[in-house]
């Protein structure tokens, strides 16, 4: 009971830590279009970038395969806003996600990274339709105003099912942690994430 | 159970997709029906008509037809 006990906690804060660290991440990249204290990145100034690797570097020593297969299903994620534009690898952003998954398949496995994938997913809908009302104010990209934002509530349950069928084993302690860690931000944002 | 669940989403999606797009085709045939209408009434009650300009219209017939006349 104990082992079991050990490791959901430890699951749980490895997702916490890999979301603080991907979260700084994100803040530090829109530290142009966000300038207002709520942004992380602004807070901390130049020192976000190494406590989001900090941060990382505690979530992957906690469980590796975890917090990394998170960590670049979010970076694919996060692409999908830019699939056609080139980055300073001369890629764009299509092949540089499937360049990433395919390396996510080979070190941690597909269904980790499938897991990861459609978990970051349901993760994101659910984000734009809290930000929903504020990213059309600040013109943000937003999945709520492309599909709807009931389609985009209802593709968040539906991700959220796929991801829990994937990977049963982790899915509740990976759950828990993304929803103590989005809590204590929507805490500390009051409402905004 | 989670394919239930999974299948059961499913299902609402693809309802509501269907049924939103099911409304918006009937309201735009509807509103193709009825504005033109609604703008005729309207308008026909502050005493022209926007779509063929009736009275307006008659004015100017009855302004050529007077001019033509007095050329006579």
């Amino acid at each position: 009971m104990l082992p079991a006990m050990c490791e959901f906690i430890s699951i749980m804060f490895s997702v916490i830590l890999s979301a603080i660290a991907i979260k700084l991440a994100d803040d530090y990249l829109d530290q142009d279009m966000d300038k207002s204290e709520k942004n992380f990145a602004t807070a901390l100034g130049k020192g976000s970038m190494l406590y989001g690797m900090v941060s990382m570097a505690l979530a992957a020593s906690l469980n590796t395969p975890i917090s990394i297969s998170l960590f670049l299903a979010s970076y694919i994620i996060g692409m999908f806003h830019d699939l056609k534009s080139h980055f300073p690898s001369r890629l764009n952003g299509f092949q540089e996600s499937i360049l990433i998954f395919i390396v996510g398949v080979f070190l941690l496995g597909w269904k980790m990274i499938l897991f990861s994938i459609f978990f970051v997913i349901s993760i994101q809908l659910i984000d734009d339709c809290i930000d929903d009302s504020r990213d059309e104010l600040i013109g943000h990209r937003n999945w709520a105003h492309r599909l709807g934002r009931i389609e985009c509530f209802l593709l968040f349950l539906l991700t959220l099912l796929i991801s829990w069928l994937i990977n049963e084993e982790i899915f509740p302690a990976v759950f828990l942690g993304a929803v103590v860690f989005y809590s204590t931000i929507l805490y500390y944002q009051k409402g905004r994430l | 159970m989670l394919w239930t669940g999974i299948i059961m989403v499913i299902a609402l999606l693809s309802g509501y997709i269907w049924g939103k797009r099911d409304g918006m085709l009937s309201v735009n045939q509807q509103s193709l029906v009825s504005v033109p209408l609604l703008l005729r009434q309207q308008s026909l009650e502050k005493g022209y008509c926007i779509l063929c300009h009736e009275p307006r219209k008659k004015r100017i017939i009855s302004k050529i037809s007077g001019q033509q006349g007095r050329r006579i």
